[in-house]
């Protein structure tokens, strides 16, 4: 699901030269060495950079960054990477709040949600990282939207 | 008379967009995500270019009014449309929007009409088995009022659709307008059209998937609508067969509503440029002759169009399309451009 086109081609061009061998074998190699969203992002020195450049974007974000004034910014960044990593499938283990929770008593609106994320939009594209990763990040995050805001 | 209207129609587009982008500048941009304001259809309502979405007007999320100013202009061979419009949501719940829209014929004279003449029920209301019916450079007005709300969802974050309903009030203002010496007859009526004015409601699901077609963003759209109108209500409501050249044509008396479907997908190649397509069913109750020597018979078709729109910032818009009409009256193919500018506060 998360292969790029070079790999695609790769891919199909073993499997023509292997079609006699097993297919189940084959499309379980294939699955198995498709990179994760974390590795094509560029693993966690990457992942830090943008939510390192987000913060700061946040930071001077006059519609939010009030939220954040009494934030530990280091911190919220090692959380915030941890939780990134995990949820695209990298080798971390989130261990901070849950969604609910982080946002509790905030009462959070969809358009402080919607400032977060063009601030991460704005560290991505800084970052160069590519519209297609992009994308994938912003859906994997998108559905979280119902637990942080109006809580 | 083509040129007149072209430009009146950018003047008045302008002084819209001049209008709203003057109000944008003092007012805080809304918290919505770029592009998710929809671009606006013809008949005023946010959505694609034919189609209303379940999307509300504005960039506004629940705590926050906006709306949008449009004008929009549809050229093919002998017709064009042009559309100016107005919404305002309310706290992304409830949307307002006004529409006046123009379409000018210009297929000129029509002399070779005896086989409709010629007919009971023809042409009987002038008593000539041949006339001369003018149609060059006329003009049909129609003013929509529209009124929707969503019901739930949204379209970036939840797993579901977001589902708005809507209504939308027609009038035609040239239903009963003298176009060719008929007397108080009407281009709708002349057709066989029932009724100046009628009431469309939909509902529409629409619903955004952020890690789409090719890891892009990617719109789905679809409405189901009940309506009588013809060609969108500019060729009137329902269909009477003891009106014009209804009888003449076989057309059926018909006040009934029709389920119609309209569907539009978008892929957004960058997030501020969106690529894609639309299709809308109408009533086909209404008969009129496809070419000018009224020798084939159609009916409304469906309409589709593929559009480019580009969202430079969250003040305005611009799409272009190019779209097809379907059989309109003495013309069976009807294909052009469309070009709209949508301002956005």
């Amino acid at each position: 699901m998360k292969l790029q086109s070079s790999t695609l081609i790769r891919h199909l061009a073993s499997v023509a030269l292997t079609c006699a061998m097993a297919l189940p074998t084959l499309a379980h190699a294939q699955m198995a060495s498709s990179p994760t969203l974390y590795e094509q992002l560029g693993g966690k020195p990457a992942i830090t950079m943008v939510v390192h450049d987000m913060l700061a974007n946040v930071v001077a974000d006059n519609r939010i960054n009030h939220y954040f004034a009494r934030t530990n910014i280091p911190h919220l960044q090692m959380e915030l990477v941890s939780q990134i990593c995990e949820v695209t499938g990298g080798p971390c283990k989130y261990t901070g709040l849950n969604m609910q929770q982080a946002h509790k008593g905030m009462n959070l609106k969809t358009a402080d949600f919607n400032a977060l994320v063009e601030d991460l939009q704005k560290s991505m594209n800084s970052n160069s990282v590519p519209l297609g990763l992009q994308n994938q990040l912003l859906a994997i995050l998108a559905p979280m939207e119902p637990d942080v805001v109006h809580k | 008379m083509e040129a007149n209207r072209w430009k009146k129609t950018l003047a008045a587009t302008a002084v819209a967009a001049l209008g709203v982008l003057g109000m944008t500048a003092a007012h805080a941009q809304g918290g919505r995500l770029l592009a998710t304001s929809g671009v606006t259809e013809v008949g005023g309502s946010t959505g694609g270019g034919l189609t209303p979405w379940a999307v509300i007007s504005g960039y506004d999320t629940g705590d926050e009014v906006g709306g949008s100013a449009s004008g929009t202009f549809v050229r093919v061979p002998n017709y064009s449309l042009s559309s100016l419009g107005a919404s305002v949501g309310i706290h992304n719940r409830l949307e307002i929007s006004v529409a006046h829209e123009v379409l000018n014929v210009n297929l000129g004279g029509l002399s070779n009409l005896s086989v409709l003449g010629n007919q009971a029920g023809g042409l009987g209301v002038v008593a000539a088995p041949s006339p001369i019916i003018n149609l060059g450079n006329q003009t049909i007005s129609m003013d929509v009022l529209g009124l929707k709300a969503r019901l739930f969802g949204d379209i970036l974050y939840t797993p579901y659709p977001q589902v708005s309903v809507g209504i939308k009030y027609k009038k035609n203002n040239d239903f009963n307008s003298n176009f060719s010496g008929l007397g108080p007859i009407g281009i709708p009526k002349f057709l066989g059209a029932a009724s100046d004015s009628g009431t469309d409601f939909y509902i529409a699901a629409t619903k955004v998937f952020l890690n789409g077609i090719f890891h892009r963003v990617t719109l789905v759209n679809l409405t189901l609508r009940g309506t009588k109108a013809n060609a969108m209500g500019l060729l009137g409501f329902g269909t009477n067969s003891n009106n014009g050249i209804a009888g003449a044509l076989g057309t059926k008396s018909d006040n009934s509503y029709h389920a119609e479907l309209e569907a539009s997908a978008a892929v957004f190649l960058r997030p501020d440029v969106a690529l894609g397509g639309e299709v809308r069913q109408q009533p086909d109750s209404m008969k009129y002759p496809t070419n000018a020597a009224a020798t084939t018979i159609g009916s409304p078709g469906t309409m589709k169009d593929v559009f480019v729109a580009y969202f430079p910032n969250k003040s305005m818009s611009l799409t272009a399309a190019y779209a097809d009409l379907g059989p309109l009256p003495f013309q069976a193919s009807n294909k052009g451009v469309y070009l709209s500018l949508n301002a956005t506060f």
